[in-house]
């Protein structure tokens, strides 16, 4: 079997509180929590069945079987998140987003780091 | 003759004590059918997109989709074939919230300490059934894996139409404009004006 899945990675908006910001006139420098893994997608569509051999005393692969054996490669992606990178460049991107988002909002000096956010900036 | 017998009760006693300590498999266990388990599989990244998207709500719900095939085999009078039937029971999430590379310098405007923004129209991010979401309730007859995503298929967009009647967009809108306005005033604004184009 193969399939095609879609990982969505990014930070959590509503963790930001006002401890996790500090402001002096243009310049804004924000703590934010670390990028999570959001969703994982495996569309019915993108599961395929490559290839299938069934021996003589053995009846054919049940919906459920079929299943049994792609939760298990889902369970395989979920678990492999932290080595595929994934979450590193969402954390990347989401630096970006925001840079342009508050630059537009009046800021010109943008500083953002990645932390616990109950740990109080320094 | 009783020499064998020793022998043979000598072997019998040592598997008996091999099963108790689990060194050897149990006879009840040989025929059972055995958990299937896939091997260590390589994860490739084949792309990576850079997405703005504010989710802001995730519905949760659940389907129940059965389907029938009738056989095609001859019936006679007061003798038809019994049709092949499938019971698929699904769960699914779906998400939705607003794009934000969608706004445009004219969206928003900023005087003093006060900003408005106008954000684009909420839509639908995802709808999420994975492999392991689905469970199989009664399968009778033969299904071809094409046979069983194309149900898969019309649960997911049933659960996404129920999302829609359920009024996800609108609730999606009103979760965007609180967290836009949480967080311009976590900034520093002390007035804001959040709206949805």
């Amino acid at each position: 079997m193969s399939c095609k899945a879609t990982l969505r990675a990014g930070i959590d908006l509503s963790k930001i509180t006002e401890k996790n910001i500090e402001i002096h006139n243009k310049s804004i420098e924000l703590n934010l929590p670390h990028a999570t893994l959001i969703s994982l997608n495996i569309k019915p569509e993108d599961l395929k069945t490559e290839y299938e051999d069934v021996s003589l005393l053995r009846s054919s692969f049940s919906s459920a079987e079929r299943d049994a054996l792609a939760a298990q490669g889902e369970a395989n992606i979920r678990n492999s998140v932290d080595s595929l990178g994934v979450l590193q460049t969402a954390e990347i991107n989401a630096n970006f987003i925001l840079t342009n988002f508050l630059k537009r909002l009046g800021y010109e000096k943008i500083t953002i780091h990645y932390n616990n956010v109950n740990i109080p900036l320094q | 003759m009783k020499k064998y017998l020793v022998i043979i009760a000598s072997i019998l006693l040592i598997i008996f004590l091999l099963q108790k300590i689990h060194w050897f498999p149990s006879f009840s266990g040989l025929f059972k059918s055995k958990p299937m388990i896939i091997d260590e599989t390589p994860v490739l990244i084949k792309e990576i997109h850079n997405l703005s998207l504010l989710t802001t709500i995730s519905m949760y719900d659940e389907i129940v989709m059965d389907s029938l095939k009738s056989k095609h085999l001859p019936s006679f009078p007061g003798l038809r074939p019994v049709p092949d039937k499938i019971v698929l029971i699904g769960k699914g999430t779906v998400t939705a919230g607003v794009d934000l590379k969608k706004i445009s310098d004219n969206d928003v405007m900023i005087m003093k300490d006060s900003v408005m923004i106008r954000l684009p129209q909420p839509e639908i991010q995802s709808v999420i059934m994975n492999p392991s979401d689905f469970e199989t309730f009664t399968e009778e007859g033969k299904w071809s894996p094409d046979e069983i995503t194309q149900i898969k298929m019309r649960m997911r967009d049933k659960i996404g139409q129920r999302a829609l009647q359920n009024q996800i967009l609108a609730k999606a809108g009103q979760r965007s404009i609180m967290i836009i306005d949480n967080f311009v005033r976590t900034i520093g604004f002390k007035k804001t004006n959040i709206t949805i184009r």
